[in-house]
């Protein structure tokens, strides 16, 4: 399979993901993206790119506990996995090489 | 606590997959639970648990889309269809006004076929509501030396039905009327009385309780079972379950309902709604006159048969000739005309699909007609519009796009424009097809037509819809690429020359529909004349100030001199109503749809040939009929209150009459028989009148009184100096002075009644007329836009001949004619097509012929007048153009 890049929301969602460790779920998600960035996504939007992560296999998921307020439900909790650490880390280098120097170049002007 | 809305939880619930949901609505019941309690207002929470709702299922649609590409990634037909599709929705919703005006034109022209063909689905297709394939039902009728009968006796029907081998049954049918008294309140109800087999053959099962019993179709008289329908179960017995078992007194005799048919059966005659099913073997006591079963030359049962799978009409047709000629062989007749008639259910020579068949052909063909014309409006609307596209298509053409792409997106935009126009039709069907009810003729039955759109009326409108988007849509998808190809970069120097190809294809366009406008008005004018015709057309007798009503004095038990002094009584109550110049009673009101009685006679004196007997109509008249109808009495007396069953025999016949038996010499005192030693002696001599159909040839007609042959069933028949109407009430006051119980129904003028025999014209002149408006108007559209066009393609050229010193008369003729030219070889094509047409309709046209030179002087004046008017407001026009204006045009 070719490498694929990752969208700007895929980043954000594979972070927020990587941060809350053991506890990333839908909710959860949301609350650190909106905490973090002052937007406020829909949690539909979340969920599609978890879905998304979850076939390219960026992510993966267990099921938790049934709890009493989420009327009796139960959470799909997401961890990162290894080929979503490498994807982040390489957009991350991207991001990077592209503004390396960037400040020089700008002083040349 | 609060919990998730249960609209949202209800949407996603079905929305969202199994294996998701739970998570998915965990995660939403616990955001809006902490929104809830974070002291946020209720109606924000419940707008942000809404979007949160709908961003979910767009997400899921997303999702389901990358599954799909990734799937199909090889099928690329599919996927195309449907980005054709999205991109049709949107470039019709682009150009809203273009859109609506399509599907209101599309939608009128299938709206018309869909409702004519919602018709004949009913009277045609459908044929009886409620009954297994009514299509392989078949009517038998026997054929006789003499005259075609539609009807059987008794005896020859036991005989069909026990030797055909090609019929899985035959069952017979003749309606009946009965008082059916419930809990008080007395009803008249029409019914059938039927073989006991009816059931069985028509495949139809009782919901409730049972059908009937083989030993009910044996012993005469003695059983009295009723099947009822599911209309009158649930209108008259609240839908009782318990009514099943239970005794109703049907004309006073106690009936067990032994069931209920389902919802939607309502007999065997098509068009025609019964309530209630006696076994044949019941006869004498729900029909006048003694047993009829044993009679073989008492023809009066109406028979269908339903053919074994696998036989073909043609083999029914033959083994029941067969039949017919051994059963007349056997009797000792060996006239090989006798036979018998086998024809399909909806091609039956009676009943409603006799009556509508030929004029609903006929609409549907001239309706196909009004639907191309708006195919041909919508074409020149979709050139218009390729016009402003070209740019668009060049680009996409220069970027790579197949022609075939492109075209097969154009047709996929017509297609869309014909489903919303079907949809449109399917709505004006929905909505016009009840108006059958309406159009139908006055007529003494229970008239009950299932009229509405059914799953055939649908696949007929969507199949009709999209072929309409081929006719409407290629000629201008070609056009549009043919165009597209120069490129539009260069359209300027094409000037004038520019929009050459597609002002002929417009104009082609615009010819075609005014000479189907033409077709359309023609065929609407003969119908109209018609209609004029025939109601100016003088029957013999005078409709006009004659009130009928019906009586039925069988079902109330009168015997026959009961029923002779009941007459004997009413009649001077009658007369003595002030304003009523003069009363009569007669069993058969001449020109309705109401049948006819006639039987073979021996003439005094006349040796008729051995295969052509001599025969009559027969009607039983009161006293002063033909004053009262006003037929001229042209010799000897009419019948009087003193012509009583003491007095000896008599008769009143017509001129037509007199002349076949009694050529030579005075009919008048002359007798005949009807086969019987019973001899009657002509009294009176009357005009000769139309009596079933205005273009019929006079025909022997007898008039018997009815004081000496007494019919239970009559008219009433009173001639009155003024408002004819308002005479009812008194009429049926003084009915009720003699006997409070017996119902007077069906109450009219006269001349409403005969509005029957013209009823097709009527039907189909007004029906035409809406239809001829509309194409008229179509076609007044289709030239203003044509001819407007043309304008604003030579804004150019007419700034030139202007600044060159053309007066403004000269342009405008210039215009003008250029658009009359048009419409001329329009209207000469038109008239070619509408003679043809029109031909075809001849037989539905009545005083006029198909080539009426007043119908067609006057159409090619209106759609002239009307063309001229639409080629004059763009010709005003292009007299104003400012010539400087028109050259810097460039």
């Amino acid at each position: 399979m070719t490498e694929s890049y990752l969208g700007e929301f895929e980043q954000l969602v594979l972070l927020a993901v990587l941060r809350l460790g053991e506890n990333a779920y839908g909710v959860t998600i949301l609350d650190e993206i909106r905490r973090r960035t002052g937007r406020q996504p829909a949690l539909g939007a979340i969920y599609t790119t978890l879905a998304r992560l979850e076939r390219k296999k960026l992510v993966s998921y267990r099921i938790g506990d049934p709890l009493p307020e989420r009327g009796g439900r139960r959470k799909k909790l997401y961890r990162l996995e290894p080929r979503g650490a490498e994807a982040l880390g390489r957009a991350v280098e991207v991001l990077t090489h592209m503004i390396d120097g960037l400040g020089k170049k700008q002083e040349a002007h | 606590m609060s919990r998730l809305p249960r609209l949202p939880r209800a949407l996603l619930k079905r929305l969202l997959p199994e294996d998701e949901r739970e998570f998915i609505l965990g995660d939403l019941e616990e955001l809006h639970t902490s929104r809830s309690a974070s002291g946020e207002s209720a109606t924000r929470v419940w707008l942000r648990t809404w979007r949160e709702t709908l961003v979910l299922v767009a997400g899921r649609r997303r999702l389901a889309a990358d599954d799909n590409r990734m799937e199909k990634k090889g099928d690329g037909i599919v996927s195309s269809f449907w980005q054709d599709v999205r991109f049709s929705f949107r470039m019709l919703g682009r150009s809203r006004a273009f859109t609506l005006t399509s599907v209101l034109i599309l939608g009128l022209g299938i709206g018309a076929n869909a409702t004519i063909f919602s018709w004949l689905n009913t009277v045609l297709i459908t044929l009886l509501p409620g009954v297994d394939r009514a299509q392989e039902l078949v009517a038998l009728m026997p054929v006789s030396p003499m005259r075609d009968h539609t009807t059987l006796s008794y005896p020859d029907y036991v005989d069909f039905r026990d030797r055909t081998k090609t019929l899985e049954g035959l069952v017979v049918s003749d309606d009946i009327t009965v008082n059916l008294a419930v809990d008080g309140e007395p009803e008249r109800v029409w019914g059938q009385l039927v073989s006991g087999n009816f059931f069985d053959v028509l495949h139809v099962k009782a919901v409730l309780g049972r059908t009937f019993l083989p030993e009910e179709d044996r012993e005469r008289n003695a059983r009295p079972v009723v099947v009822i329908s599911h209309s009158l179960f649930t209108r008259r017995f609240g839908a009782d379950p318990e009514v099943v078992g239970r005794d109703i007194p049907l004309n006073g005799r106690p009936y067990t309902v032994v069931g209920v048919v389902p919802p939607g059966f309502q007999g065997s005659e098509v068009g025609l709604a019964y309530h209630l099913w006696v076994p044949m073997m019941m006869q004498e006591s729900v029909l006048p006159g003694a047993n009829r079963l044993d009679a073989r030359g008492n023809s009066w049962l109406d028979a269908l048969g339903r053919l074994k799978p696998g036989v073909g009409i043609e083999d029914a047709r033959a083994e029941l000739d067969t039949i017919a000629k051994q059963m007349a062989a056997e009797r000792g007749d060996d006239d090989q005309r006798r036979g018998a008639r086998v024809t399909w259910l909806a091609q039956s020579p009676r009943g409603a699909p006799s009556v509508l068949r030929p004029i609903l052909l006929a609409l549907l063909g001239l309706t196909a007609v009004v639907l191309l014309i708006a195919c041909a409006n919508v074409a020149n609307l979709l050139l218009a519009r390729a016009a402003g596209r070209r740019k668009e298509i060049a680009v996409r053409l220069a970027l790579g796009a197949s022609r075939g792409k492109i075209l097969r997106q154009l047709l996929t935009e017509s297609a869309m424009l014909a489903t919303l126009g079907g949809a449109a039709g399917i709505a004006v069907a929905y909505f016009a097809s009840g108006l059958l009810r309406e159009l139908a003729p006055p007529t003494e039955f229970p008239i009950g037509l299932a009229l509405g759109v059914d799953a055939r009326v649908l696949a007929f409108t969507m199949a009709l819809a999209l072929a309409s988007a081929v006719v409407f849509g290629l000629a201008p998808a070609l056009s549009t690429i043919r165009a597209s190809v120069v490129t539009p970069l260069k359209e300027e120097a094409a000037g004038v020359a520019g929009g050459g190809r597609k002002a002929w294809l417009r104009s082609a366009l615009v010819l075609a529909q005014v000479a189907l406008s033409l077709v359309l008005l023609v065929a609407a004018g003969l119908f109209l004349r018609s209609l004029k015709n025939a109601r100016a057309f003088s029957p013999g007798f005078d409709p006009k100030g004659v009130l009928i009503a019906s009586l039925d004095l069988f079902p109330s038990g009168y015997t026959s001199p009961k029923g002779r002094a009941f007459y004997r009584e009413l009649l001077p109550r009658l007369r003595a109503l002030p304003g009523v110049e003069s009363v009569s009673l007669a069993r058969r009101v001449p020109l309705g749809l109401g049948g006819s009685s006639s039987s073979t006679i021996e003439v005094e004196g006349f040796v008729a040939p051995k295969d052509d007997p001599a025969w009559t109509y027969i009607n039983n008249v009161g006293p002063d009929y033909f004053r009262t109808i006003g037929i001229t009495l042209l010799r000897g007396r009419e019948f009087t209150d003193a012509d009583d069953a003491q007095s000896p025999p008599l008769a009143i016949i017509n001129e037509a009459m007199a002349r076949s038996y009694w050529a030579e010499g005075d009919a008048l005192g002359k007798r005949f028989s009807f086969g019987d030693p019973t001899s009657f002696t002509v009294v009176g001599i009357v005009a000769d009148s139309k009596y079933r159909s205005l273009d019929e040839r006079p025909a022997p007609f007898t008039y018997l009184p009815v004081l000496q042959y007494f019919r239970p069933d009559v008219r009433i028949h009173v001639r009155t100096a003024s408002e004819s109407l308002a005479m009812a009430a008194s009429v049926e006051r003084e009915v009720h002075a003699l006997d409070p119980g017996l119902p007077v129904f069906d109450v009219r003028l006269l001349e409403e009644h005969i509005g029957a025999a013209f009823f097709q014209q009527r039907m189909a002149g007004s029906l035409l007329s809406v239809m001829g408006a509309l194409t008229l108007l179509l076609a007044a559209v289709g030239l203003y836009g044509v001819v407007a066009y043309v304008v604003s393609q030579r804004t150019r050229e007419i700034g030139i001949r202007m600044a060159l010193g053309a007066a403004a008369e000269d342009i405008w003729t210039l215009v003008v004619r250029q658009g009359m030219w048009l419409v001329g070889v329009g209207l000469i094509l038109g008239i070619g097509a509408a003679a043809g047409v029109s031909h075809l309709l001849r037989s539905l046209l009545f005083g006029t012929g198909p080539m009426d030179p007043l119908t067609y002087a006057g159409v090619v004046v209106l759609l002239a007048g009307v063309a001229f008017v639409a080629c004059y407001v763009p010709a005003r026009r292009a007299t104003r153009v400012d010539p400087v204006s028109a050259l810097r045009y460039e």
